[in-house]
Order: structure tokens, then sequence, then C-alpha cells
């Protein structure tokens, strides 16, 4: 076993993120070139990112139209500058209706704004209802990934949550036994809440209607039977018509699971109304939270975006590490650009752009042709330009000199196997399989992240020349 | 989406059938009736208030109760194998999507090619779309525990749609 990161338990096998990460990729990839084969793929990206492209440029225009025609389905629309004034308003609509329980569908734009917390805070109960969120949540975690919340963990962890939770016992391996578990708690959540919260995959300013994308049904009952539905979208997810929303309608499907259709597409335009049975009210949260400040830059692009989680499933550096290494509600190579283009100059996020090999798998996959790795180049010139590491630079150009002639790189191998080896190798021994989670100063801040071989005792090139006599 | 085949409706199957949905084609309105009262049997049924869905269920519920949820879809979409319907007076949302087991009744005349199409059909391009539209593909699904795919979460786990001749 290698490759582990985020010092994992050492008597564990493989943890599950790595394995399930690497199926999960593997599952998306075969179903996604199928898929493609059914329509002309470069030309549907190239319609797909015209679509979007019109609605970042014009955005302000339809986001005016979009809330004129929500307005006009008697829906009310709410702006937000800020997470923490997004937030401020969801509790405030929670609040002035006495909920005390709310349904909550899997929306990334919540998990951006914090909302759960949130919510906790002002003492109304929010129970995510997407089976992955409704896992990460009892078990006090965070998602993993855009479309699969739960992917890092394995389905041994699930069964051991839902037999505390419930004193039953679970079988891992009877998966259909712990879906039905969890639709029973949540079929009571649907049926007694008073709000129910989505995120909005696109939002039609032709007519104010809301597409809601989903596999599971749980954001179609949570947009169904509560009293209130509270929706809510960033602004960038807005577009012109109904024949850019179908094109993206179609593309979204192909893109996150290579099928033609989501298993369930709900429409809402307004509240019910004509006899319908649904919410009594619609509020609409529209997220600005750096957006606006996007538009115009050299990441605008980024803007363009539809939430699919290809990249993630194609990103080499993702599929090691998983959705958590990041920090960040957006994780992947678009969460490595969106993030720090959402938050310029915010010092946490300035790393992420450095968390990609640059192959530029995202890019190929992107349904909407974002240039993802050119945006992590220019992040990362940003960032150098900001913050140079002066120190660091000159070390690194020392290195290179040291190593660009054979006598030099032969001396420093030579050096470290022998004086930093011992003491090295001391600390992997603990481990038993030559891999250590502390290495000795001052390379222990290298590991502080991740786990580290130790060096050769014989460097290669020595054994290479022992070994051609 | 690829090369288009002289029948719509065996288009839309095709897909629908690839999304785990189950189809059946039937000449008439009358023999679909009679196909669903068999299929129901003696199960408790959630339905919408129309006239083609009158005498199929011989025992009715409340959606949160009920077995089996009844209905007539407005549209299916050959290209991508969607069943779609606005809900309203009469058609209850909760009816549409809470019972484990749904029967559908479509006729073969409300298939059309595109999705963009069904959007016009079912109304959303109108000034004012209906409040509520659906489009389903196969029954709803979860691989959330290890990448294996559950159907039947939330909405229905085995879905029946009984395309008949003629718009009756």
């Amino acid at each position: 076993m290698s490759h582990r990161v985020l010092h994992p338990p050492r008597a564990e096998p493989a943890p599950a993120v790595t394995v399930n990460l690497h199926r999960a990729a593997g599952n998306w990839a075969a179903k996604r070139a199928g898929a493609q084969a059914l329509v002309d793929w470069e030309e549907w990206r190239e319609e797909a990112r015209r679509v979007r492209a019109d609605a970042v440029r014009h955005l302000p225009e339809l986001i005016e139209r979009l809330e004129e025609r929500v307005r006009a389905a008697g829906g009310e629309v709410h702006h937000a500058a800020t997470a923490e004034e997004a937030t401020a308003i969801i509790v405030d609509l929670c609040r002035e209706r006495g909920a005390r329980s709310v349904a909550k569908a899997k929306s990334m734009t919540a998990e951006e704004i914090g909302l759960n917390e949130a919510l906790e805070q002002a003492g109304v109960e929010a129970v995510e209802t997407d089976m992955g969120e409704y896992i990460v949540q009892q078990l006090g975690d965070r998602p993993s990934h855009i479309l699969a919340p739960a992917v890092h963990l394995s389905a041994a962890q699930v069964a051991e949550l839902f037999s505390e939770l419930s004193g039953q016992d679970f079988d891992p391996e009877d998966t259909a036994a712990l879906v039905a578990y969890a639709r029973g708690v949540l079929r009571k959540q649907f049926l007694t809440a008073d709000v129910g919260i989505t995120g909005v995959n696109i939002a039609v300013a032709q007519t104010g209607s809301l597409v809601l994308v989903e596999s599971e049904g749980n954001i179609r009952l949570s947009a169904s039977l509560p009293r209130t539905h509270i929706a809510l979208m960033g602004i960038e997810k807005v577009v012109r018509d109904w024949a850019g929303a179908a094109h993206l309608m179609q593309m979204l499907p192909l893109a996150s699971h290579g099928r033609p259709a989501a298993a369930s597409t709900s429409v809402v335009t307004g509240p019910a109304r004509d006899g319908d049975d649904g919410p009594d009210e619609l509020h609409l949260v529209l997220l600005d939270a750096g957006r606006s400040a996007v538009r115009g830059t050299d990441l605008e692009e980024a803007l363009h975006c539809i939430r699919c989680g290809a990249c993630l499933y194609a990103c080499p550096v993702y599929r090691q590490v998983g959705g958590h290494a990041y920090g960040t509600s957006y994780s992947g190579p678009i969460g490595a650009v969106l993030t720090p283009a959402l938050e310029r100059s915010s010092p946490e996020t300035a790393q992420l752009p450095w968390m990609s090999s640059l192959c530029g798998a995202c890019t190929e996959v992107c349904p909407v042709k974002i240039p993802l790795d050119e945006q992590l180049v220019t992040l990362r010139a940003a960032a150098q330009a900001r913050d140079p590491h002066r120190g660091e630079a000159a070390l690194f150009e020392a290195w290179a000199r040291l190593w660009s002639r054979p006598a030099g790189y032969r001396a420093t191998a030579r050096t470290a196997g022998k004086a930093l080896g011992p003491l090295w190798r001391k600390a992997a021994r603990a481990s038993g399989d030559g891999w250590t989670a502390r290495a000795p100063f001052p390379f222990d801040g290298w590991t502080s992240t991740r786990d580290a071989r130790s060096p050769a005792g014989e460097p290669f090139h020595e054994r290479w020349r022992k070994h051609r006599g | 989406m690829g090369e288009r085949s002289l029948d719509l409706v065996d288009e839309w199957r095709a897909r629908w059938e690839e999304l785990d949905g189950r189809a059946h084609r039937i000449e008439s309105l009358e023999e679909a009736q009679a196909l669903a009262r068999e299929m129901i049997g003696t199960a408790t049924v959630a339905r919408w208030e129309d006239a083609r869905l009158g005498g199929i269920a011989q025992a009715q519920a409340q959606a949160p109760e009920a077995e089996v949820s009844l209905l007539v879809a407005d549209v299916a979409v050959a290209d991508t194998g969607q069943v779609g319907w606005a809900h309203g007076a009469g058609r209850p949302r909760g009816a549409g999507v809470l019972p484990s087991r749904q029967v559908i009744l479509l006729s073969q005349d409300a298939v059309v090619a595109s999705l963009a199409d069904a959007l016009a059909r079912l109304g959303a391009t109108a000034t004012s779309p209906p409040s509520s539209l659906v489009l389903i593909a196969g029954p709803s699904r979860t691989a959330d525990i290890e990448q294996r795919v559950i159907r039947g979460v939330h909405a229905p786990r085995e879905i029946d749609v009984l395309v008949y001749r003629g718009t009756g």
C-alpha cells in the first residue's frame, strides 16, 4: 500500500476515500463514454458554453428579468450580497414562520454559506434529506464531492452509524436495508417539516422558473410537501431562456452521470396556485458572495460552471486525496479555481491552485469548456505576485543548480541516504511499511499533512551502476 | 440525439427501459385500464382526479400511506427517455411521488421527439407556466453508499408506463 494522505490510522486497510473514489471515477468514465456517443459531444459542449457565457455576460439584466418573473408568479425574491446575509435571510424566514423543522435538499450553495450551522445556532433543526448528505450530517462530517457527498465513506461505516442511530443491527453488505432505513426516517421529516430548502440548478429568466435536478426524489419532496419552499441560488445559475435551459438540462446528467436524463427534474414557477397542493410560499434567495466581482476578470469563465462534478472525477489529484483535503466547500479543479476567485485575497485558499498536476484532464471533460488548467496557472501567478516566497525561490534555484550537474546530484543523494536515512528509517520502522507520518526536523513540515517514504540507503544511480557492472 | 427512427414511442421506450423503467404498449385505453387494474390488484392507491383513471383502483388511500401512485402523464421524450406531467387541481404532487410503486397511463400521441418539445407541451415556455412540472427518467436511485446503485429512495422504486393508442 502506498499513496496515503492525511494520516490514516496505521492498522487500517486502504482508506475508503481512495478505494471509493477510484471506483466512482471508473464507473463515471465508463458511463460517460457511452452517453456521449449519443450526441455530437463537441458541438454540444460549444452550445453549452455559449448558453453559459451569454448568461454571465448579461447577468445583471437577466437577474432583473428573473426577479420580475418570479414575483409575477407569486414568489418572493431576496438579495444576499454575502454568505452572512444569505444565512440571516433564511434564518429569519424560518423564525418568522415559527419553523421548528426543515427538510433540506442537497445544495452546494448552502454548504458554501454554512447554512446548517446557522440554522442550528438559531435552534432550527435542519435535516439533510439526500442519502449521502444525511449520512455525512449524522456523522458530523462534511460532504466530499459535489454529487456524491459520502463517497469517502465505506458501507461498514454507514452500517455502524445506522446501527448506532436505530439500535438495530445493519449488515454493511445489505445496501438496500441501509437505504430503506434512511428512507423511513426521512419520510417522517418530509411529512412534518415546516420549511423545505433546496438549491437551484438552472433559473430561467424568461419565465421565472427554477429547475431542480436530482436522482433520489428528496429535492422534489422538499419543494412539494412543506408549506414554505426556500430556494437558494448563486446569481450565476440564471440562463436567458428555455432553449438554453433545455440544452443544459441534458448536458448536466450527461456530464455528471453519463445518462441522457436525471431520474427526476422538477420545474418550479412560483408557489402553488390553481388548486396545486404544493407550498403556499416560494422564496428565492439570490446569493452574490463574490460572484459579481469575478465578472470581467480573467477568471469569469469559472462562473459558467454547472456543478456537474466531472472535473473532480477526472482529476488525478482529487481521485487520490478526496474532497476533504481541499478544506473548502467546492473541491477538485473547479474548487481550486472558484474558491480563490470568489475570495480573492484569502490566504487560506491561496494554496488551492497548487493542488493540481496541470495535466488538463479537467478542461477536457468540462461540459461548458471552462479552461480550468489555464485558470489554475493564472491563479498561481497571481498568488506568487502577491507573496513571492523569496527564500523558498532562492532555495529551489540553488537546488536546481546543484542537481543540474551529475556530481552535485550524486553527492547530495548519497548524503541524504547516509546521513538522514537512519533517522528517517527509524521513524518509518514504527509503521512497518516504509512510510512515515512524521519526518525528522527540518522536514517535519512536509509530513504535517501527508506521509512520506524514507530516502533509500543506497541511491538508485549507485545501484544502477553496480547492476550494469 | 442520434439517428431518428420512424417510431418515437419505440425510441422513448428504449431509453426509458435503459433507465430501469418498465413500459407496455397497449392497443386501447380500455385495455390499458384493464392491465392497470390487474397490476394493482388490491394494493392501496393514491390517484389523480381524471376520468381515465376511474374504476381502476379497488382501494384508495392518502398519498403518504398508499402503496401505488396512479396518474396520467402529459408527455414523454424520445431523446431522453423522460416522462413528464404538470401538477395542479386534482393532480396533487404528493400522489405522484410518495408511494413506492407507480403506474402511469400515457397516450402514444403524447410522445415527442425532444426535451424542448416536451417543455413547450407542458407549458413551461408559456407566459405563465404551471407552478410545478416534473420530468422523471426511471425510478429514483442512489449510489451514495459505495457506488452501489439502489432503486427507490424517496420517490417510486418501480414504475410501469402503459402506453395506449389514441389521444383519449
